[in-house]
């Protein structure tokens, strides 16, 4: 018999609503996977105590005939985003013993639904720059290889979700931090479109790059994740409409010179996308190679409003507590004292033109595909803890356009995952989901589970 | 940017760092600055 932690969200719904499961035994089976992986991994800092007494909640509710889509589905979440009652620390001993005094709007909807809230996961610090091996909570790890990073700052929800402790955590994204953990740890992570998810009851990193969203073991999970957080769900298409429509006729433009030319690109990636862009074909999407606007300029402006919004943030919370903010946080935010006002409304001015450039770029197409990261998770020996961590990433570009974004595996170099985008239209992840499902069941590169 | 003009904006910020910090946020600093020249190269460009 399936462990009840192994069941899909609608395979467990369905046995849910059927009487064949209780959340009591799924949320069990999920607590027995933390017990069991979460000290080798450190995903979860924070274990809700109330988990089963939520499940209990939710399991009447579903003896009733109610409940959402998400009644009794066990959920982690990101320790930057509030959930009532629960820790609230944002990975920092700035804000040791915070309790959040309610839900974050994207929480709320999924409480409503009757989601039962497992714990809280592993940040980088604030969200930024890298793991801190000096912190007293240690950095999560990479469920392919602990000896290797997991990415982030989603780094809690990616080794949650690719350590199968859960099928779905929500995290946030403001280069990249869904998406390059979800590639490292070989998980699907979808950042939605701007403002889709309401960032209420998030602590800030940069408000104009910020998204939440979810990290899940496939596809379709992560999609309906998404519908169920989507703020104004009427002014939006669901992100699950069209999961069984398959990738057959659309128009796919391949950013392969994104990320095939630079000299830090793994081998085994550029082979790997090749292989996904030749597999998007025989399911009968139309490919075709394209020059979208200079990379790096998306990069200039993404982290000089990064930084520059970051350092306004942190300008209250830095008068007090400014030695209890670990050396990479306090590095970063030092780095922001080098720009001032004006290089901020440039990199805005920036913004606004490359997004026109891209969505021109993208006129003949209904979808994008390029890499997430150009390698696969660096080891934690690279850390020196002093220069910033670099991984090579194309995933800041759609935070700085708004645009809807899927990180997907696509294997493996070296026994560590690696992973694609697909960006759509803002508006459009209904398409971006339809040929990441198409994809993920061709394949089976979303199936594979590591070695714990 | 100096390093002695760094150093002030720090300062008036609040954010003291060792020697091996400094260094590595100097470095970090100028990166970024080097965006902010390539985003107003950028920006001087007919559309």
């Amino acid at each position: 018999m399936t462990d009840p932690a192994d069941l899909s969200i609608p395979e467990a719904a369905a046995a849910l609503r059927e009487g064949r499961l209780t959340s009591r035994a799924l949320t069990e089976a999920s607590l027995d996977r933390i017990a069991k992986r979460n000290d080798a991994l450190h995903a979860f800092t924070h274990v809700n105590p109330d988990a089963l007494a939520e499940a209990d909640r939710a399991d009447a509710v579903l003896a009733q005939g109610g409940g959402g889509a998400f009644c009794g589905i066990p959920i982690g979440v990101k320790d930057l985003i509030d959930v009532a009652g629960q820790p609230a620390t944002s990975g920092s001993a700035v804000l040791a013993g915070r309790i959040a005094d309610c839900d974050a709007a994207a929480v709320a909807r999924l409480r409503a639904q009757g989601a039962v809230f497992l714990g809280k996961l592993a940040t980088y610090e604030f969200a930024m720059d890298g793991p801190d091996m000096n912190r007293p909570d240690p950095p999560a790890r990479n469920p392919w290889s602990p000896s290797h990073i997991t990415g982030g700052s989603s780094s809690g929800a990616a080794a949650a979700v690719a350590g199968g402790m859960v099928r779905l955590a929500l995290g946030t994204d403001t280069g990249g931090s869904i998406r390059s953990p979800a590639a490292y740890c070989g998980c699907v992570g979808l950042k939605p479109s701007y403002d889709r998810v309401s960032r209420a009851g998030i602590f800030p990193l940069s408000p104009a790059l910020d998204h939440v969203g979810p990290l899940a073991a496939t596809v379709e999970e992560a999609a309906l994740a998404l519908d169920a957080m989507t703020e104004n769900p009427a002014a939006w298409r669901p992100a699950s409409a069209k999961l069984s429509h398959g990738a057959a006729g659309l128009r796919i433009g391949y950013a392969r010179s994104w990320f095939a030319g630079d000299p830090q690109v793994s081998p085994a990636l550029i082979r790997a996308m090749d292989d996904a862009a030749a597999q998007l074909s025989m399911l009968a999407a139309r490919i075709t190679e394209t020059d979208l606007p200079e990379y790096a300029l998306f990069e200039a402006a993404g982290s000089v409003i990064l930084h520059g919004e970051a350092l306004e943030s942190h300008r209250a919370l830095m008068r007090d507590g400014m030695s209890l903010y670990g050396r990479p946080v306090l590095r970063s935010l030092a780095m922001a004292a080098a720009i001032d006002s004006k290089d901020l409304s440039r990199a805005r001015l920036a913004q606004a033109r490359l997004t026109e450039e891209l969505i021109a770029a993208m006129a003949p197409f209904d979808l994008l595909l390029t890499a997430t990261a150009l390698t696969p998770a660096l080891p934690f020996s690279d850390i020196d803890g002093e220069s910033p961590l670099w991984t090579p990433m194309r995933t800041i570009p759609f935070n700085v356009t708004g645009q809807p974004a899927l990180s997907l595996p696509i294997g493996f170099d070296g026994g560590l995952p690696l992973g694609m985008q697909l960006i759509g239209r803002v508006g459009d992840e209904d398409l971006v989901c339809a040929a990441g499902n198409a994809f993920e069941r061709a394949t089976d590169h979303s199936v594979q589970r590591p070695p714990l | 940017m100096s390093e002695e003009d760094f150093r002030a904006r720090l300062s008036a910020l609040g954010i003291q760092l060792d020697d091996r910090a400094f260094a590595a946020a100097f470095k970090a600093a100028q990166h970024l600055r080097s965006e902010g020249a390539r985003l107003e190269a950028y920006l001087a460009q007919p559309k």
